[in-house]
């Protein structure tokens, strides 16, 4: 029985691939939107907690826009407007 | 040939205006020594850093746009890096002339973050929990 079990566990959620809408880049979808590292809030939108960027595939974003966010991130965190990783404390 | 750059440096947070004065007036003079082309030269204010930096918690944002040339950029950081007043600087050549809203945006954030100590924890944790 548990022999039969354990390769229809193992199948069964990779067959029952939960339904995802497809993302679309934010930035093609409203072109006034404009990428700036000077703009933390903006890019906040696309770090996680921990201060990383997210992925394209989470984010939804284009290739074109995500390496546009990751030069703007990168630069913002460059002059302490984004935390490098998550949020750092004064000792 | 002369490209547009835009420059941003921040300078430790508890200084006379007088120092303020000095230092602003040092970089005009550097790029009108240079034959640069000086713009703008924009205050946004004590704001909280995102991280410390020299142990610095805060510091003083200003955010310079000019044209010009290669040696002046050379030229100007490197008075920049000699200055102990200046805890960080980055400059960035742009392709076309942007921030008005940036700066827009910036300027909102820099008043929220000018209020004493306790506001800005509130507003922090607000942020956390968002």
């Amino acid at each position: 029985m548990s022999d039969e079990r354990t390769p229809q566990r193992s199948t069964g959620p990779r067959k029952k691939r939960p339904f995802q809408r497809r993302k679309v880049c934010r930035f093609c979808a409203d072109k006034q939107v404009t990428i700036d590292y000077k703009d933390p809030r903006t890019l906040r939108y696309f770090i996680s907690e921990r201060g990383k960027i997210i992925p394209r595939r989470i984010s939804g974003n284009c290739s074109k826009h995500q390496r546009e966010i990751t030069e703007a991130v990168k630069r913002a965190r460059n002059i302490a407007l984004l935390p490098i990783a998550g949020t750092h404390v004064l000792p | 040939m002369n490209r547009m750059y835009e420059t941003i440096y921040i300078i430790q947070p508890e200084l006379g205006d007088e120092e303020l004065k000095g230092l602003s007036a040092k970089v005009q003079e550097i790029i009108s020594s240079m034959k640069g082309d000086f713009k703008r030269l924009e205050d946004w204010g004590v704001r909280k850093l995102a991280y410390p930096i020299n142990k610095f918690g805060r510091g003083r944002y200003f955010y310079l746009r000019f044209d010009g040339d290669a040696p002046l950029i050379a030229e100007l950081e490197r008075r920049l890096r000699l200055d102990d007043k200046v805890i960080r600087y980055q400059s960035v050549k742009i392709e076309s002339e942007t921030g008005a809203a940036a700066a827009a945006a910036k300027a909102v954030e820099a008043e929220a973050f000018a209020d004493p100590e306790v506001p800005e924890v509130a507003a922090e944790t607000a942020a956390d929990t968002e």
